[in-house]
């Protein structure tokens, strides 16, 4: 199962940049992380570094030195932060599973905004050797996936004591596949109340009413002094971050985000007695959530106050208060991770932009509340995770549309000999073939050369059975008998294989546009019935001819392409 | 205009060896004013005298 993980988990051989620009000046690591060695010790493959908010800073999944991570159900919006990679590159099905870092939320955001499972586990359950820090009494590192079974798979795979991170628990491994199935079991559940049910747009709203239906959950609960523990969540993190970055706020300033560096310049600016007062607090809330937790065994809240925002957007409307996004995404988790307690994200795919909402268990009982992963959303969500992976609009009409037309003239120019726009619709490339009854042409010079030096008599056919099928907005096949009044008693069999360009034009514009045609590979074979040539050479060419077509070409366009769409989650 | 926290940050940024230039000032500034404005939030709630701290914690 290949796996990735957010750039600030060590990677042996590459230096852990968490998000930033001044640690690519660190050695390259010696050793890959704990999390790293255990899935791979069991089985899971490490396939690249993903792209987060600078230092772990961050709700957003923007930043300044790469560029967002961008939202897989509409690129324009936030994927959310900090492990806004991890969310892209889960949601947008480029990997199975990632692993991020949740200090105040940054596994629930980006799950929540990208329509995806992510777990945050009890604080010390997971070991962080070996990954950059933030806030050490806060940060948890988690996984993300698409599925509840995918999710618990690589969360029991990395449990276990390790004794390189101190605040890594010498618990037994508790596994949770065993307990997927067994529903919520009897298992008390309520909804969170006051501080978690202000501040929210309608479809957070929706989301959290929808997980509670499902599991039959109708009690409110109140988390005592939320917005104090949020606040108090706040000083310890800016502060915190501030001691962390010390030494390099002050040689190098300006290698930090801007964004990054002023909180953490104000965060270094903060006197300790509040550091003090809300570490206090903190043990005061703790015990308090503990208490309600006598009576209650999972509490639902929302994971973020809305669906993703639009990248850059500066502000919000929250309760008819305008406020900045930035520090205000994260409002319902903070008070949550504050004290450790363990919670999934589970997404509601609500329409347009999905939403998650926060299972919240009692601290080290995580484990019990795992039946509700999959009771709580009683399916639909890994339904619609599961689509979102292996289901492709197939035959959308207006692209089909774009590809009928495109194909009829193609077919109208190649009876009309009309060679400019025949070498317009194949693609200006060294891998461009055509497979013709005589002759099989490698790239594209081979084939203009053969169009500008065939007779144009005898090139009137007839077509029959044309079968064309859109993939997606960017692929098509078309297929289709012909026959020519040259050839009597023989039918030709052609396929042809459509790719939308961006050279060829700004792909989102229509193929249809002649100034954005798409560039097609074209396989054309015209077999002889009955009877084919005996000639050894014309044999090798269709025994080559078969070859190439079972590593179709379509195939090669479609992983080039994926190549291209990982880049930006998986290559910063 | 400059007021007590305008004063605070350049003190601050001096004793603690901040190379604060500026451009930079008024984002600091507004961030401090959040941050001291939540710290006083958790400052109003009353604990009692022995309240231990959670800075390190085990489950």
């Amino acid at each position: 199962m290949p796996f990735a993980v957010k750039n600030l988990f060590d990677v042996a051989g590459l230096s852990t940049r968490a998000g930033s620009k001044i640690n690519r000046d660190l050695p390259a690591s010696p050793r890959d992380a704990t999390l790293i060695e255990r899935m791979e010790a069991a089985g899971a493959v490490l396939v690249g570094a993903l792209n987060m908010g600078e230092y772990a800073y961050d709700f957003t999944g923007e930043n300044a030195h790469d560029g967002p991570s961008r939202n897989p159900h509409d690129p324009a919006r936030m994927a959310g932060g900090s492990s806004g990679g991890s969310g892209s590159a889960v949601g947008g099905a480029l990997v199975p599973i990632a692993l991020g870092s949740d200090t105040n939320g940054s596994i629930r955001v980006p799950s929540s905004f990208c329509g995806i499972f992510g777990l945050k586990p009890t604080y010390g359950r997971l070991s962080r050797a070996r990954s950059f820090p933030f806030v050490a009494s806060l940060d948890h590192l988690g996984p993300f996936a698409r599925s509840v079974t995918d999710l618990a798979l690589a969360y029991d795979v990395m449990q276990g004591p390790d004794t390189e991170d101190p605040a890594c628990v010498a618990r037994p491994v508790e596994p949770t596949m065993p307990l997927l199935d067994e529903g919520i079991g009897g298992l008390r559940v309520a909804i969170a109340g006051g501080y978690f049910q202000q501040n929210l747009l309608p479809e957070a709203v929706e989301a959290v009413a929808r997980v509670a239906k499902a599991l039959g959950a109708t009690q409110v609960v109140e988390l005592p002094e939320a917005a104090r523990a949020r606040a108090a969540a706040f000083i310890i993190t800016t502060t915190e971050g501030a001691a962390l970055h010390l030494d390099r706020l002050r040689k190098r300033p300006n290698d930090f985000d801007p964004a990054v560096r002023d909180r953490l310049f104000s965060g270094a600016m903060i006197p300790a007695v509040h550091v003090d007062k809300a570490q206090k607090f903190r043990r005061w809330f703790r015990d308090m959530v503990l208490e309600l937790f006598q009576s209650v065994d999972v509490i639902l809240a929302p994971a973020t106050p809305c669906a993703a925002p639009k990248i850059g957007q500066a502000n919000f409307t929250l309760d008819g208060v305008e406020l900045p996004v930035r520090p205000n995404i994260g409002i319902h988790t903070q008070p949550i991770s504050f004290i450790g307690l363990p919670v999934a994200a589970v997404p509601v795919p609500l329409e347009p932009m999905p939403i998650g909402v926060q299972i919240i268990a009692a601290l080290a009982r995580g484990h019990r509340a795992a039946g509700c992963l999959r009771a709580g959303t009683d399916g639909r969500c890994e339904r619609a995770c599961a689509e979102r992976t292996l289901t492709m609009d197939i035959d959308l009409p207006d692209v089909l549309a774009e590809v009928t037309a495109q194909f009829q003239r193609y077919e109208k120019a190649l009876v009309s000999n009309d060679v400019a726009v025949l070498d317009e619709l194949f693609r200006n490339d060294s891998r461009t073939l055509r497979y013709g009854i005589g002759e099989n042409l490698y790239g594209y010079a081979e084939i203009a050369a053969f169009r500008a030096g065939r007779p144009a008599a005898g090139l009137m056919r007839r077509i029959d059975r044309t079968v064309i099928t859109t993939y997606g907005r960017d692929t098509a096949i078309a297929s289709t008998l012909f026959y020519r009044d040259s050839a009597p008693g023989r039918v030709g069999r052609q396929m042809q294989t459509w790719i939308r360009f961006p050279e060829a034009g700004e792909s989102s514009r229509p193929m249809s546009a002649s100034s954005t045609s798409p560039r097609a590979f074209e396989r054309e074979r015209l077999n002889h019935e009955p009877g084919r040539s005996s000639d050894p050479r014309a044999a090798a060419d269709r025994a080559r001819a078969g070859r190439a077509a079972r590593r179709s070409p379509v195939i090669a366009g479609r992983k080039d392409h994926a190549r291209r769409r990982a880049a930006p989650a998986t290559c910063r | 205009m400059a007021d007590h926290l305008d004063d605070y940050v350049n003190a601050a940024a001096r004793a603690m060896e901040l190379p604060l230039e500026d451009a930079w000032r008024p984002a600091v500034r507004a961030n401090l004013e959040v941050a001291l404005r939540l710290a006083k939030l958790v400052d109003d709630f009353p604990l009692p005298d022995d309240a231990a701290s959670a800075a390190i914690y085990s489950v």
